[in-house]
């Protein structure tokens, strides 16, 4: 199992490039894909779902291109959208059962398949509710259903755990990193604590351009040493913010600690701390941005 | 004075919105049309064997009588739209946590409804007045007599038609293509009220109004004149011309056309009385909303299922506690489950639409297929065909379209084949509802061994599928097929014109020619349909 992508490039309206030159390659695991709003990660998804062409390049699955050939890859594809709907009149196993019936899985297997992804996603007992009663978050793990249905070799979420709550989000994270095994999945998301949990690769897009591809563990150790904590009173907060790359800042009794990302110790009374993903996010992100400002 | 610019920014938004989009252009292309159309003789105004000589006058008034009469009609579909579109984007919910009032929206909403009707009307009128100078009859223009029937005739028409737009959409129930069918008997009243009686109360278009005060006219000038007036051919050559400048000031013609503008004013009061503001359990009609609880359909398919469901509760599959263990292995899938079977998709396809009509709609579907079964095959076919036939218009018109309005056509579209496997079925569903609706009519015709009402019968089912899928697909939404629809249905098989009478109701329209017409369009429209939808797929 092997997804290419190789210069890929949308332009949007004639001049806008949501994407540009990016190239990436896949093998099984989990791809962590963040990036700021408006990075090109949807954008990049819906190419990789087929679901819109590129304006340049090419992705290939297995080696065969998915522009030319896009059913090749959608017998094996798993992909819940961004945003995405549902029929309202229909209960949770009669949309299934008709997404299964357009995916080519009909009959009993189909029937147990849905059965066993209503229990994953914790809507059995909701089962013959009409769709148009769920909650944002209920229509969300209908969505994850949905995308399991033909156990896909290829599975694509964009944004998996908008509107779900904390115990589902665990849910869904460990769903993920089970089925990871012998596929391809590819997460995209803005909640770097997300890929954190399940990614085994990372990928940072940022104005449409892939920043880095790379492991967690090696983007973690890039700012090795270099995120610090201090107390400061509130006052100071919007100059440490005007002055460092703040990474969070949380309210306490004995004043505002700080989390900073920096080459330096931006303090006297600065700690240096374990860094997160997020930590590390961030750097890459403003270094990014800086490099594209010059 | 903050009233006002509420109002104006609440119209400029949704005109701006609407003109910056492709149907806006087709409605100005379709204007421009209807001027050459006009200009060409297509529309003419002709009093038995008279007409008007082309000054500005005549023109004028040929052109904002052809306005009145087709926006009053096509202006309505086109406008309806506003307020659904701020529900289906949200943007409606934003707005109803704004101090904005319930009138100042409904005023705003039939203001930019009045605009973009308006902006139709603008492109008429300099039609007209390039359509003067295209007569070549007389070069003296005229700026008043040329925009005076614009004025008296076609502005309260799309006053009208602006408001009653905005009433149809803050009514939930007809708000959506049930509202598009009970505009077209609305209108089709008021018109032939307005023409029959020539009473202010129905003659919105003015028709009446403009007749009365002409053959008035025309009976002091004219000795040989005995009365008659047509729009487009009459039959009767015209080959006398008169010259007219123009309507004088006249209070009952000014007042009659006033009346509507009035009647306008009173729509958008009532209007801004019955809006809820975005709130379904609000307002003066609440809506039911779709219940948590099982509905009648689901227990029946419970009763249908109580045997599977008791052994899947058996085998611990309904367990609500075990749903929420931590974590559920998905076994894997035998790749040979994954075999198409073109039957489950088309079950589906029937399911999904049929599943959200309620149980009226099945109530009425089963008298009138009682009805056509009582009657013998000819009348049946006659008779109540048409009916039978009207009656899933919401069924088809949504064809196409589903996937974009309800968001879920990234789901499909990234399943493999879907053009190939799930498409065909979509269309072969809505042929199979038509089947089902007129089966009273087929089985009669049947047992009446009328193998060519039959085969016409199988054309109209074909027929109609393919038009609702392929107008769906390129439009993204059921209006257009409702309004072409219902219009030509009235005109060909409810009067049985020969070469419009798709469901071939009487023996007349059965002739070759037309059967294989239709067959060839409904081939056609289905390569049309599928073009759209691979453009959508490979977007």
């Amino acid at each position: 199992m092997r997804l290419t992508i190789e210069g890929v490039g949308k332009v949007y309206s004639g001049k806008v490039w949501a994407l540009k030159q990016f190239s990436l390659e896949l093998g099984p695991g989990v791809l962590g894909l963040v990036g700021p709003n408006g990075a090109g990660k949807t954008t990049l998804m819906r190419i990789l779902a087929t679901v819109t062409r590129a304006t340049e390049g090419r992705v290939t699955w297995n080696g065969v291109d998915t522009g030319r050939s896009p059913d090749a890859l959608r017998a094996e594809l798993g992909y819940l959208p961004q945003d995405f709907g549902v029929y309202p009149n229909l209960n949770a196993i009669e949309f299934l059962e008709y997404l299964a019936a357009v995916r080519g899985l009909a009959g009993r297997p189909a029937r147990r398949r849905i059965d066993e992804l209503l229990e994953v996603v914790n809507l059995l007992e909701a089962r013959k509710r009409p769709l148009g009663s769920f909650s944002g978050g209920m229509k969300q793990r209908i969505g994850i259903a949905q995308a399991l249905l033909n156990d896909p070799k290829l599975l694509i979420v964009d944004e998996p755990t908008a509107g779900l709550d904390p115990e589902e989000r665990v849910h869904f994270r460990n769903l993920l990193s089970e089925l990871a095994g012998q596929r391809v999945v590819i997460l995209s998301t803005h909640i770097v604590s997300d890929v954190e949990a399940t990614a085994t690769q990372m990928a940072v897009i940022s104005h449409g351009r892939l920043v880095t591809h790379t492991s967690p563990e090696a983007l973690l150790k890039s700012v090795a040493g270099k995120v610090w904590e201090w107390v400061i009173p509130s006052s100071a907060l919007a100059k440490v913010k005007e002055s460092f790359l703040l990474s969070a800042a949380t309210r306490r009794s004995d004043g505002v600690h700080v989390r900073v990302v920096d080459e330096e110790s931006p303090h006297p009374d600065a700690t240096p701390i374990p860094p997160t993903l997020e930590d590390a996010y961030l750097d890459c992100i403003s270094a990014h941005c800086e490099a594209a400002a010059t | 004075m903050n009233t006002v610019r509420v109002l104006y920014h609440l119209a400029r938004a949704d005109f701006l919105e609407r003109v910056r989009r492709y149907s806006f252009l087709l409605t100005l292309v379709g204007a421009v049309y209807l001027g050459y159309a006009v200009i060409v003789g297509d529309f003419g105004l002709s009093f038995a064997q008279y007409r008007g000589v082309n000054n500005s006058a005549w023109v004028g008034l040929q052109m904002a009588m052809s306005t009145a009469l087709l926006l009053s009609l096509g202006g309505f579909y086109i406008v309806k739209n506003t307020v659904d579109r701020d529900l289906q984007t949200r943007v409606g919910q934003i707005l109803a946590t704004t101090p904005i009032g319930r009138l100042d929206y409904v005023l705003g909403k039939a203001f930019s409804n009045f605009a973009v009707l308006g902006a139709a009307m603008a492109v008429l009128a300099v039609a007209a007045a390039l359509g003067q100078f295209w007569a070549g009859e007389d070069y003296r223009f005229k700026l008043w007599p040329l925009l005076h029937p614009f004025l008296l005739f076609a502005l309260p028409v799309i006053a009208f038609v602006a408001a009653l737009a905005v009433l149809f959409e803050v009514i939930p129930w007809l708000r959506g293509g049930f509202g598009n069918v009970v505009y077209f008997f609305l209108y089709m009243f008021l018109l032939v009220c307005g023409l029959e009686t020539h009473t202010a109360f129905t003659d919105f278009v003015g028709i009446g109004a403009m007749e009365s005060h002409l053959q008035i006219w025309l009976f002091a000038k004219l000795p040989d004149y005995r009365g008659g007036t047509a729009f487009g051919n009459s039959g009767e050559p015209v080959v006398k011309t008169f010259v007219w400048e123009g309507f004088g000031w006249s209070r009952e013609l000014l007042s009659l056309r006033l009346y509507w503008i009035g009647v306008a004013l009173v729509i958008v009061l009532l209007a801004a009385w019955l809006f809820d503001r975005f709130d379904p359990a609000g307002g003066f009609f609440r809506v039911r909303p779709i219940s948590a609880e099982p509905s009648w359909w689901h227990l029946l398919a419970r009763w249908r299922k109580r045997a599977a469901t008791a052994n899947a509760r058996g085998n611990g599959v309904m367990n609500g506690a075990a749903a929420r263990k931590p974590m559920v292995r998905l076994s894997p899938l035998n790749p040979a489950a994954l075999r198409f079977r073109a039957a489950a998709v088309l079950l589906a396809e029937l399911r999904l639409m049929l599943k959200r009509q309620r149980w009226w709609w099945y109530v009425v579907a089963a008298g009138l297929l009682i009805a056509s079964l009582a009657n013998p095959g000819q009348e049946g076919r006659r008779e109540l065909l048409p009916w039978v036939w009207l009656w899933p218009i919401l069924v088809w018109s949504a064809m196409g379209t589903r996937e974009a309005r309800h968001q879920t056509d990234e789901l499909i579209f990234s399943a493999a084949h879907s053009l190939r496997r799930q498409f065909p079925a979509a269309w072969l569903a809505g042929v199979i509802v038509a089947a089902l609706m007129g089966s009273g009519v087929a089985l009669r015709l049947l047992l009446a061994r009328d193998w060519a009402g039959l085969l016409g019968f199988a054309v109209g089912a074909v027929f109609i599928s393919s038009l609702a899928l392929a107008m769906g697909v390129w439009s993204g939404t059921g209006k257009l097929f409702e309004a072409v629809y219902i219009i030509w249905w009235y005109i060909g098989p409810v009067h049985h014109d020969r070469n419009l009478d798709f469901m071939f109701t009487s023996p007349q329209s059965l002739s070759w020619g037309v059967l294989r017409f239709y067959l060839l369009a409904a081939f056609l429209l289905f390569g049309i349909a599928l073009l759209g939808r691979r453009r959508q797929i490979q977007a």
